[in-house]
């Protein structure tokens, strides 16, 4: 029965995703885009219509409108939009896509049918994973955060959680499965995310590679485990970039090679969707645009590329622009509103976006491409991407590049790596391009193949199986940890306490406080707060605009700002921020500070919960004196 | 020209697998460690 219950929010995100599908054919249809009964035109009406979707969720949500009722409502009204022809055509899509399956499960010979197997075992595990409750350390400091805060209320600035900022188009689809009833449909349209770049991968694969090979492809990138772990538990929605990126190399690709504008068109729109998931986001439609420029020589193109672009991402720059007056917020305000910068948050936010081994020296760069997979921890992980694209990067050099899909593939691929190198060194945030770097560099070692060169085919096949092996079995692991629950073997709470960072703090800080929570607010600085139910504001000076340790640096301004913000309690664990900590314990020495419940609490903790390092810390509830 | 790109290759290959895999190494260590105390 748990286990039936575990399930039911990938029911709810199958269900909104046949209806999204259905209207994604229904728009297509009236510009023949989808006239043609195939496997690319379902992943264009996914595409384009889960963009539409966001688009009208961010309307709901602008009045504070966005709940259950009106989430389930939109999903009706789409539901009914799709019309007769939209559900037809959708359900001809997947008749095609079974069909095609169970052909090649019949048909295909014992290699095939044990890629297929595989592919069917790793989507089962990354299912079952995404359904287990949230734990992902950045989702539960603001990706899953600032929606749930957002939820109900009519849509606002969140100084205090200066990360809400960077909330835009793909937290949307965290806000809509929050309203359809829990945020593990929130979680399950991140998996969607990433299996739609499966697939995706899949159609420019085919354009490259054979059958095989592009079931390989797609097989190593859903196998990877920075893609698992993107997919499943990170509870981030970075991945519908690496889809965006994606689907508008195939859109691209097919509107050059059929001389169809329409399809150049629709690249940018899906371009702009993918910088809409995330500020780094612009250089793809940058890439394309370049592309069309430079290598195509049409301004024209470019022109009918770059402005659905600009529209199909502007939305969050929009809402900033309007908030903050500015549409990167905090990142340009210094140009923008110096008088209004609080520079000790915008350089914590630069300094936390970099590398530890951030550096622009040219011996340091010539290094990177290397380190950033061989010793992937101080460059965000990058290990976790595995070492195919490196090994097999000199193998590009074979590569049919008369191809318009590798060609434009390669081109988004540089440019996200390029602008990766210059503004963050952070391995993780190339999650976009990841999917092209390995359709090329298998691409490559497809022809290595075909040259017959045994030696090098032998040591490319042993480095594929060596990775899929390591791979499955890292994956397997990670997995163990969260399938307890999954099955029902383990209650949420007793889950939750074992590995969600801090979630014991936050059910202490509720037990303490929730029945006089109406009074005013909680100050935390604990950076996983997504389990507080009571009403707080984050005070932590790094990341919380609000608290400028400028403006907070004697105890009578900071007692001013805690009754600007209504705080009514402090929670420190187990201290105040360092640059705020003489004004607090000033406050506490003049007994405006009163210590009313405090407990040792265990935690994981350290840089990757993976290592399973547990600390304990004393959690300190202080009560401010009227 | 074909056996020396050949034999560049796979040493390629042999070097990035090995140092790929061998900072794993701390990661286990780590892993087992964690699972000693408990």
């Amino acid at each position: 029965m748990n286990f039936l219950v575990s399930l039911s929010p990938l029911l709810a995100v199958a269900a909104v995703f046949v209806v999204v599908q259905a209207i994604g054919f229904r728009i297509l249809l009236p510009f023949d885009l989808a006239s043609e009964n195939t496997f690319e035109a379902g992943l264009f009406a996914a595409g384009l219509s889960f963009s539409l979707i966001e688009f009208a969720v961010f309307g709901l949500s602008i009045p504070g409108w966005l709940g259950p009722r009106s989430a389930w409502g939109l999903i009706v009204l789409v539901a009914i939009g799709a019309g007769k022809i939209g559900w037809k055509k959708s359900r001809c899509w997947f008749e095609l896509l079974g069909n095609g399956i169970r052909e090649q499960i019949f048909q295909g010979g014992l290699f095939r049918r044990s890629l297929l197997a595989l592919l069917s075992a790793i989507v089962a595990l990354e299912a079952l994973v995404s359904t287990a409750p949230l734990t992902g350390s950045d989702a539960m400091n603001y990706h899953f955060t600032a929606p749930l805060l957002e939820l109900h209320a009519p849509l606002h600035p969140i100084y205090w959680l200066t990360h809400s900022f960077l909330t835009e188009q793909g937290h949307l689809l965290i806000s809509l499965g929050m309203a359809l009833g829990s945020d593990r449909i929130s979680l399950g349209f991140i998996l969607v995310g990433g299996l739609l770049t499966g697939a995706t991968l899949f159609a420019l694969a085919r354009q490259m590679m054979p059958l095989d090979w592009s079931l390989l492809t797609v097989l190593l990138f859903l196998a990877t485990p920075m893609i698992f772990w993107q997919i499943t538990t990170s509870g981030s929605p970075d991945i519908w970039m690496g889809f965006y990126a994606a689907l508008s190399v195939l859109a691209l690709s097919r509107g050059i090679q059929n001389a169809q504008t329409k399809y150049v068109v629709l690249a940018g729109f899906f371009a702009g969707a993918a910088a809409g998931v995330k500020y780094t986001g612009w250089v793809i439609p940058l890439a394309l645009c370049a592309y069309l420029l430079l290598v195509r020589r049409s301004w024209k193109l470019a022109f009918s590329c770059g402005l659905p672009s600009f529209l199909a991402g502007v939305l969050p720059q929009l809402r900033n622009f309007l908030w903050t007056g500015d549409p990167f917020f905090p990142f340009l305000m210094p140009h923008m509103n110096r008088g209004a910068t609080n520079f000790y948050v915008l350089n914590n936010l630069v300094v936390d976006t970099r590398a530890p081994e951030y550096s622009l020296r040219l011996v340091h760069l010539l290094i990177f491409p290397f380190a950033m997979v061989l010793d992937g921890n101080p460059y965000g992980f990058g290990q976790y991407f595995g070492p195919l694209v490196l090994a097999f990067a000199p193998f590009l050099l074979l590569i049919k590049w008369s191809s318009e899909t590798a060609r434009i593939a390669a081109v988004v691929w540089a440019f996200v790596f390029l602008s990766n190198v210059v503004s963050s060194q952070m391995v993780r945030y190339l999650l976009p391009a990841y999917a092209l770097a390995l359709v090329l560099t298998l691409s490559g070692v497809h022809h290595l193949f075909d040259r017959n060169w045994k030696a090098a085919s032998v040591s490319c096949a042993a480095t594929l199986f060596l990775f899929l092996g390591f791979a499955f079995l890292s994956d397997g692991l990670y997995a163990k940890s969260f399938l307890p629950v999954v099955f029902g073997g383990e209650s949420r709470e007793a889950f939750l306490e074992r590995m969600a960072p801090q979630y014991r703090f936050a059910s202490f800080i509720n037990s303490t406080i929730e029945a006089q929570s109406a009074r005013g607010n909680a100050m935390v600085f604990l950076r996983h707060l997504y389990y507080l139910r009571v009403p707080y504001v984050y005070g932590d000076p790094r990341y919380s605009w609000v608290m400028d340790p400028a403006k907070c640096d004697d105890p009578e301004k900071l007692l001013r700002t805690l009754r600007d913000l209504k705080v009514r309690w402090v929670v420190k664990d187990p201290d105040y921020p360092p640059l705020l900590k003489n004004s607090f314990d000033r406050l506490e020495t003049e007994k405006k500070l009163i210590h009313i419940a405090s407990a040792d609490l265990e935690s994981l903790t350290g840089p990757s919960r993976i290592y399973g390092v547990r600390e304990t810390t004393r959690i300190t509830i202080l009560e401010v004196v009227e | 020209m074909g056996r020396f790109l050949q034999l560049t290759a796979v040493i390629w290959l042999l070097l990035v697998n090995w140092l790929y895999y061998l900072q794993f190494k701390s990661l286990l260590l780590a892993r087992l460690a964690s699972l000693k105390h408990r």
